[in-house]
């Protein structure tokens, strides 16, 4: 999904925040909802990144468009979700040491007409740290480097993270 | 006797789905995969995940929701944040930062170990030179004079810039090793504060504990304000900020990595620092 924009370097003519909200809704509005699973929660991630992406264009260097678009999706949900962390009464996500790979109640019966949702439903139920890697990597198309650079962590943690989401996410799907 | 591959080698697995081995742990890979039925099974069925997230269909928003979103976010926003960030709530914050840092315990074995009573002074005097700078922000531009109001006359490496439009305003030398940094964007202010030393986890008890990136912090919320406690090796961190949590939680994620325990050490270390950076070195 990363392959439209990348303009050559010396053209670049950076659009407005309106015309990249337009041209590029879809693609954060679909970022949002691989990362936060329902469609509610999209909405308001997607607000958000808009807000930052008002405040932010001036510092968008050429690149990859919607790489800086997942990177700033990525943070404000990860934000988001330390923001709820903080307040005990809201739903809080399952933290890393308590999902194993191996302790995962397979999904029922898996109807294949509605893999996607099946996906999404597994996707949901990783710890945020590995769902960000993996819908980076695999919704977004970004590499490992790119990854850690969006994640601020070390490539060897972007691998590791990738690696266990899809494996507990393949778990949850057997 | 066959010998078990190490336990994360299956880590490899994914990576070389992705092309992003080296030559070398490629090698190691399809050695595994050529001797070991259980890498097979477990590349097949990663393959299968990747496989299926990769087919994943794009998801459209509902009809006009972008548009909706757009004329949102295009409201403005920086009238009630400005009330929010006036005089009086800075005091109110330097306040509870001075609090705060009474429960920072110095090591002694550090050169220099100020007392709560330093650190109240000295937060005190930061607090007038902060405010100083309220007037002067919205302007969007970094202040570059400013950097001649402080104390500090080394270089100093400091992140010039961090999440949520925020930059570097004033970096100060509060005392000892207490350096005090001060970010603005438009709207919002945030202090960051460094020390050597460790908290005493028993002393922060009013705080929610929690980890950020690996490291020990306790938030604390009080009023609209919030401060983060971060220990990140030998050095302490304390960032203040508005209510909004989430912007203080970001600053928090990108606290510079300590390059050593002693100022002076960092200082020593000094030549691609701030000062240089704005061309006052």
């Amino acid at each position: 999904m990363t392959s439209d924009s990348t303009p050559e370097e010396g053209t670049l003519e950076v659009p407005s925040w309106e015309e990249v909200a337009r041209t590029h809704g879809r693609f954060i509005y679909t970022v949002a909802y691989r990362l936060t699973g329902n469609h509610d929660e999209a909405q308001d991630l997607v607000q958000e990144v808009l807000l930052r992406v008002r405040r932010g264009l001036a510092s968008y260097r050429p690149g990859s468009m919607e790489a800086w678009l997942s990177r700033i999706t990525t943070n404000a949900f990860l934000d988001e979700v330390r923001r709820k962390k903080r307040r005990p009464l809201e739903v809080v996500p399952d933290l890393p040491e308590r999902v194993t790979g191996t302790d995962q109640e397979p999904l029922d019966v898996l109807d294949m007409s509605r893999l996607p949702d099946h996906i999404q439903t597994a996707l949901k139920s990783l710890p945020v740290e590995f769902r960000s890697a993996v819908v980076l990597c695999d919704v977004v198309g970004l590499n490992y480097q790119e990854i850690a650079e969006s994640l601020d962590v070390p490539v060897g943690t972007v691998r590791s993270r990738i690696h266990r989401g899809r494996a507990q996410l393949r778990a949850m799907l057997a | 006797m066959s010998t078990l591959p190490p336990p994360d080698s299956f880590e490899l697995l994914s990576a070389y789905l992705d092309g992003e081995l080296t030559s070398a742990e490629t090698a190691q890979v399809e050695g595994l995969l050529t001797n070991s039925p259980a890498h097979r099974d477990e590349l097949a069925r990663l393959d299968q995940a990747r496989t299926w997230l990769r087919a994943l269909p794009p998801v459209d928003p509902p009809e006009g929701f972008i548009e909706q979103a757009i004329a949102k976010a295009g409201e403005p926003v920086a009238a009630p944040k400005k009330r929010k960030w006036g005089m009086l709530n800075l005091v109110a914050t330097a306040a509870v930062w001075v609090v705060v840092l009474g429960f920072v315990n110095v090591s002694r074995s550090h050169h220099v170990s100020p007392d709560v009573a330093n650190f109240a002074q000295t937060h005190t005097e930061a607090s007038a030179g902060f405010g100083g700078l309220i007037g002067s922000l919205g302007a969007g531009k970094p202040q570059q004079p400013q950097v001649q109001q402080t104390a500090l006359g080394e270089p100093y490496w400091a992140p010039l810039a961090l999440p949520g439009d925020l930059r570097l305003r004033s970096v100060q030398l509060l005392g000892g090793d207490l350096v005090g940094l001060l970010y603005a964007s438009d709207s919002d202010l945030v202090m960051l504060y460094e020390v050597p030393g460790q908290v005493s986890p028993s002393a922060l008890e009013g705080g929610q504990e929690t980890t950020i990136d690996g490291s020990k912090a306790w938030v604390f919320e009080e009023d609209r304000s919030m401060i983060v406690v971060v220990q990140r090796a030998d050095l302490v961190y304390a960032i203040a900020g508005p209510s909004d949590g989430a912007l203080v939680g970001a600053v928090a994620t990108r606290l510079p990595s300590p390059p050593s325990p002693s100022l002076g050490d960092r200082l020593g270390s000094a030549g691609r620092g701030l000062l240089d950076s704005f061309g006052l070195g």
